[in-house]
């Protein structure tokens, strides 16, 4: 027996430090589908339940930012439909709940000692809401009847709902307002992660049930039971609930005559994206009643945003009665919606829209119940090219306003300047800060270029959130049309590479015009809708070509264990021509963190990398940060590479969904010793022949029995022979003879895995560990 | 024939070959023979497995085949297809399976509006194979059938228009109602729950009321209107509703095909190819499989399975293979790589890039392949076939040559289909 086979098989049978208890399978990777409630008052401690697959094992709970802390208390396998037993017992006990609350006497009780056998045998599942029953009061008893025994007809199965996690959150109260992530890390990993609102005002749930009333007289808990009189709602308030299939849930507040109520739901902006519903998200509707039960407000989105927002002027006092629901009465448990309602800030419209990086800038802002007319813009160099503020009020902040930070000089757009005559004079490089102010507006720009001259015209508006729907127009002199762009879109088949992540009509014109000759230019923008007024802002840029890109990584939750390596995706998004290399790096991370494969080729547009881990690394998150840089004019130029999600829209669209952090979390149950490639640069193959890739580790044994498989392989280039080494272990890559692939240069991803045959079962499972350190190849 | 005439007619002629369109002349000069007098289009609505029907692919692995891993071979050598489908596989003698189709598109509508007019999308709305074939072989060209020239067994598609820009008139009659059972309502000639006799009375009353058709005798509009009258009662009571009546058939047919919506619609298809009709579509629901995939393949195959076999040994045991054509497909294929994560859950996607079809009858020959998939099933390896290249294909058949112009509402001049950019139609089986 050789030496190296001899040794094979004492890896094969040595004990190994890789565990089966960290070892994860890809297609079962923790996931949360929704949260409710998704979030909370500050001061406040609470329980809010986390829905999903594969949450088997929850261990901790990671909110973003400061100030909001969470914990684990139960998770719960799929609730299932109680079988009669259950259902008997189930009714058995809200029955002598609410008997208990109306004084009843305990005949339930005088049933359970006549049948105290069978009663024994009956054990109710666990389920979220059935708990500690006796707590509740009737309406709650009401709600949660209504819920545990929907008919089954209404629901589908959703898989990937249907685990959960009880969580309880605690929010201090100076933690600030706005927008955070959840995820949850389990035995497996971490999940993917979810918005959760840290709010300031009482937050209320919904309590079915109430499709017609929002506080009906009477319900069935047992029997059909009397309920006592509920007061409204005090504003402000954020409701909060659940839109089950052909479900509508009503929510009675009072207000005074002349208070401006603002009415803000958020349901797409929680779940941005479903990927197995059409369209893809939670389409709400609201409508508001009077005392009278007659509609006096509606609203079904707010400009483009499919959250709608209402605006009412109250003109009596009196109380008022809010309906919501999705438009095509679809629902399920991740039809989760927060309405704030009250007087509250509610900034309408902002200009400029954004400002050069490092002027002192203070937008004017409109709305509701502003006491702010400006707000000043952060515009620190350093930082994200788009980014979000709120106007803080005395007892509330605003909604969020997004603006963006560029590097060129800014002007801005005067009136009158409808015709050619009166176009507004501008000189390139710039970006011009106008509005469409009204219906049919056309602003007008002129500037002067040479033959040959390339000119970049890209506004800046929907991205910001301005309803503004451009039409962008280049004319000579003599009127004649240049170039003309209405939407200008980024995707690759059916993956929209949109920075946002959330636009869906990508409605923002870009264009680039060679100029013909010498002379004077025109640039028309326009409302493509013939729409405009004062909210109708943008941000015009015309210019040389600004060579740029921007950087989105996936996904932004990253699991490994320590010592080991996870693959990571890389989206360019290339700007203004800009064609070259871009080095990819880790930034400010953990000692003996190290990516792999960080260049991305000329011309190329994704990219994929590997993030090793030191051996060492204790368990728990680490929140990463990466960044890309690039030569353009021999200048070095640096962008940050921000996290996101590959998120699927009914059934086929994807998009990226920025995330605030790029998390990587080191689970616990092992550790795989560093795996070095011998050599450097990258592995060079001529079709028809076949390349030898070795790895050492300073620990052979640590590397047992693991088995290698490649991801996502090139066409044509396949794993050959796998075998141990003195020193680690080698394989061979393989180019088939009738390569296509001719000059491609890519990192080849290869997958760790280890076999293993369930007890009692022939089957053989395939566990995933990690990756090996990305493998630049080059088809030579 | 004079000198001078035959001058003159070679002259015409010359001047002819020089300004005309080869393509049209070829159309007008050689006029295409039909093979085929009648299309059943099984239309696989949502869009159909290829991997799990006609294009098996177990050496990719599980995450391909799942649990679809031991294809059957079919009564033609060196032909498999799913295990699901064992009679089907006793057929394939009588069908050609194309595993090239592909338009890459993996949207419903924009898929279903290709493979269904063979044309892009674009600022005409053309109209779907059924509605063409009813403009070209139907009430215009001599079909005097008792039905419409054009049906749809039993939901219209609502995809795409079918009738494009032809019009209303072009539109399918959808049948509606249940031919699975008794009785089978079709729409406006079997009404639920309306007895013969009440309907009749219904007439009569009609008649009575009728104060200012009896003041008008002779009148030509209201002797249109009478005209439109009898015949839908001819339709509700005539030789029509005895061709939608399933009872006529005997027990022992009706099992053959199974008692199922999918099943009796291929034996009400194979009544109407009987009688004349030149287009027939079974809009077959339900394979839009992106959840629960194989537990709803596991139902629909072994039904899908025993009506189309039964379907094609009918047809053939008739003789009227010879002149049917038998195309079975949806708007694409579906994803080959399993989607075994949330929220799918073991579903399958979308896939336009490549999928398969299925021919039989009408000119078409049996027991072959045309063009290959990859190992995967993920991309077409030989022989691409677009949708229009198949629609070409079945319009050749029938004896409609597809460069022949279609009348549209701005006047341009179109084409039924667009002249093939690929592989052209499949010589190799017709």
């Amino acid at each position: 027996m050789s030496p190296y086979r001899k040794a094979f098989l004492v890896f094969t049978v040595s004990a190994l430090c890789i565990g089966s208890a960290w070892a994860q399978t890809k297609t079962n990777e923790p996931h949360i589908g929704y949260l409710y409630p998704a979030g909370g008052q500050r001061g406040q401690t609470f329980q809010i339940t986390a829905g999903g697959q594969f949450l088997r094992g929850p261990t901790e709970v990671y909110v973003s930012g400061e100030g909001v802390h969470a914990k684990v208390v139960k998770s719960f396998k799929p609730a299932k439909n109680l079988n009669g037993e259950e259902r008997k017992e189930f009714l058995s006990m809200l029955e002598e709940a609410s008997d208990k609350i109306l004084g009843k006497p305990a005949k339930v009780q005088k049933n359970k000692d006549n049948d105290a056998k069978s009663k024994e045998q009956v054990k109710l599942p666990a389920h979220p809401l059935i708990q500690d029953l006796q707590s509740k009061s009737l309406r709650e008893l009401a709600h949660i009847r209504s819920m545990v025994l929907m008919r089954s007809s209404k629901l589908q199965s959703n898989r990937q709902i249907a685990e959960s996690i009880l969580v309880e959150v605690t929010i201090d109260p100076n933690a600030e307002p706005g927008s955070r992530e959840l995820r949850i890390a389990t035995n497996v990993g971490l999940t993917n992660p979810m918005v959760f609102e840290v709010g300031s005002s009482l937050e209320v749930l919904e309590l079915e049930p109430n499709n017609r009333q929002a506080y009906p007289t009477s319900a069935v808990i047992f029997v059909k039971t009397e309920l006592p009189e509920a007061k409204p709602i005090k504003l402000p308030a954020v409701l909060n609930g659940q839109i089950m299939p052909g479900d509508i849930d009503r929510f009675r507040f009072h207000a005074s005559k002349g208070q401006k109520i603002v009415i803000q739901a958020h349901a797409r902006s929680l779940v941005p994206y479903l990927a197995d519903a059409v369209p893809g998200w939670f389409q709400a509707a609201m409508a508001l009643y009077d005392e009278n039960d007659k509609e006096v407000a509606f609203a079904d989105d707010y400009r483009f945003n499919p959250d709608p927002v209402l605006f009412f002027n109250i003109p009596k006092t009196g109380e008022y009665e809010l309906e919501i629901w999705d438009s095509i009465y679809r629902g399920r448990q991740d039809f989760v919606y927060r309405i704030s309602v009250g007087e509250l800030p509610f900034v309408k419209q902002v200009f400029p829209m954004g400002a050069k990086a490092g002027s002192d800038t203070a937008a004017s802002i409109q709305g509701w119940n502003l006491s702010n007319t400006t707000l000043p813009l952060d515009t620190t160099p350093t930082g994200q090219s788009v980014r979000e503020t709120r106007s803080r009020e005395s007892k509330q902040v605003s909604n969020s306003i997004t603006y963006a930070v560029d590097t060129l000089d800014e002007t801005t757009e005067s009136e009158s300047n409808d015709t050619a005559l009166m176009a507004q004079k501008i000189t390139m490089p710039t970006i011009i800060n106008g509005r469409i102010d009204k219906p049919g507006d056309t602003d007008i720009f002129k500037f002067t270029g040479n033959a040959g001259d390339k000119v970049m015209m890209e506004v800046n508006a929907r991205r910001l959130n301005s309803p503004l729907d451009s039409m962008l127009r280049l004319t000579d002199t003599m009127g004649e049309t240049i170039m003309l762009n209405d939407d200008y879109v980024v995707k690759e088949s059916y993956l929209y590479k949109d920075t946002t992540g959330l636009v869906t009509h990508h409605a923002d014109s870009y264009m680039i015009a060679e100029l013909p000759k010498k002379g004077t230019y025109y640039v028309h923008l326009t409302d493509s809708q013939h729409h405009g007024g004062q909210s109708y802002g943008y941000r015009l840029r015309i210019s040389p070509p600004q060579a740029d890109f921007a950087l989105r990584v996936t996904p932004s939750s990253l699991t490994t264990i320590a010592g080991a390596a996870t693959a990571v995706n890389v989206y360019v998004l290339r700007k203004d021509g800009f064609e070259g290399e871009i080095e990819v790096t880790l930034k400010n991370a953990p000692r003996g963190f190290k990516l792999e494969g960080g260049r991305i080729p000329a011309g190329c547009d994704r990219a994929r990398m590997t993030i090793a881990t030191p051996p060492k690394m204790p368990n728990g998150p680490v929140a990463l940060s990466m960044q890309g840089q690039a030569i353009v004019k021999d200048q070095k130029i640096i962008r940050p590479a921000s996290g996101a999600d590959d998120v699927m829209q009914a059934f086929l669209y994807r998009h990226l969904v920025p995330s605030q952090q790029l998390m990587l979390y080191i689970r616990k149950g092992g550790r795989l010793p560093s795996l070095k490639r011998a050599g450097s640069g990258p592995v060079r193959i001529k079709p028809g022949e076949s390349a030898i890739v070795s790895f050492k580790t300073s620990d052979r044994n640590g590397v047992g029995n693991i088995k290698l498989q490649l991801d996502d392989p090139p066409k044509g280039i396949t794993l050959g022979k796998i075998t141990p080494t003195q020193t680690g272990i080698e394989f061979e890559l393989k180019a088939e003879k009738d390569l296509s692939a001719k000059g491609l240069k890519k990192n080849l991803i290869v997958d760790i895995y280890r076999e293993f045959t369930p007890k009692g079962k022939n089957k053989t499972n395939r566990s995933y560990i990690g990756v090996l350190p990305a493998i630049p190849v080059e088809i030579l | 024939m004079t000198r001078r005439e035959a001058l003159k007619k070679g002259l015409v002629t010359a001047v002819g070959l020089a300004i005309a369109d080869p393509r049209c002349l070829y159309a007008k000069t050689a006029p295409l023979k039909a093979k085929a007098k009648s299309v059943i289009q099984i239309w696989m609505w949502g869009g159909p497995s290829h991997l799990d029907t006609f294009d098996p692919k177990p050496e990719a692995g599980n995450d391909y085949c799942g649990p679809y891993n031991k294809p059957i071979e079919t009564n033609v050598k060196g032909i498999r297809i799913c295990q699901m489908l064992p009679l089907l596989a006793k057929q394939a003698d009588k069908y050609s399976i194309i595993r090239s189709m592909t338009h890459g598109v993996n949207a419903h509508e924009t898929a279903s509006y290709r493979v269904q007019t063979g044309h892009e999308p674009g600022r005409l709305v053309y109209p779907s194979v059924g509605a063409a074939v009813s403009k070209m072989r139907g009430y215009e060209h001599g079909y005097k059938g008792m039905v419409p020239p054009y049906i749809v067994l039993t939901q219209p598609q609502g995809r795409f228009s079918e009738a494009g820009f032809l019009g209303p008139r072009f539109k399918p009659f959808s049948t509606g109602g249940d031919p699975n059972k008794t009785p089978f309502i079709v729409e406006g000639v079997v009404a639920k729950g309306i007895s013969d006799k009440r309907q009749r009375s219904r007439r009569e009353l009609l008649h009575k009321l009728d104060s200012l058709g009896k003041a008008m005798p002779g009148s030509e509009q209201f002797d249109k209107l009478d005209k439109c009258e009898d015949n839908a009662y001819d339709l509700m009571f005539g030789d029509a509703r005895k061709l939608f009546d399933l009872s006529q058939e005997t027990d022992k047919m009706r099992d053959n095909y199974g008692r199922n919506t999918f099943g009796q619609s291929c034996l009400m298809a194979r009544r109407l190819v009987e009688q004349g009709v030149p287009y027939v579509t079974i809009n077959y629901k339900g394979w839009d499989t992106h959840k629960q995939h194989f537990q709803i393949m596991n139902r629909q195959l072994p039904e899908m399975d025993k009506a189309m076999a039964a379907l094609l040994a009918d047809l053939s045991g008739s003789g009227l293979l010879d002149s049917t054509i038998v195309w079975w497909g949806g708007e694409f294929g579906r994803g080959p790589k399993i989607q075994w994560n949330p929220p799918w859950n073991g579903g399958r996607s979308h896939y336009g890039k490549c999928f398969c079809s299925v021919v039989a009858g009408g000119g078409f020959r049996g027991g072959n392949v045309v063009g290959k998939s990859n190992k995967y099933g993920t991309e077409v390896e030989q022989r691409a076939v677009y949708p229009e290249d198949m629609i070409a294909s079945i319009y050749t058949l029938m004896g409609i040559d597809p460069q022949s112009p279609l009348p549209n509402p701005r006047g341009l001049d179109v084409k039924i289909m667009p002249v093939s950019k690929h592989g052209g139609i499949l010589k190799e089986i017709m």
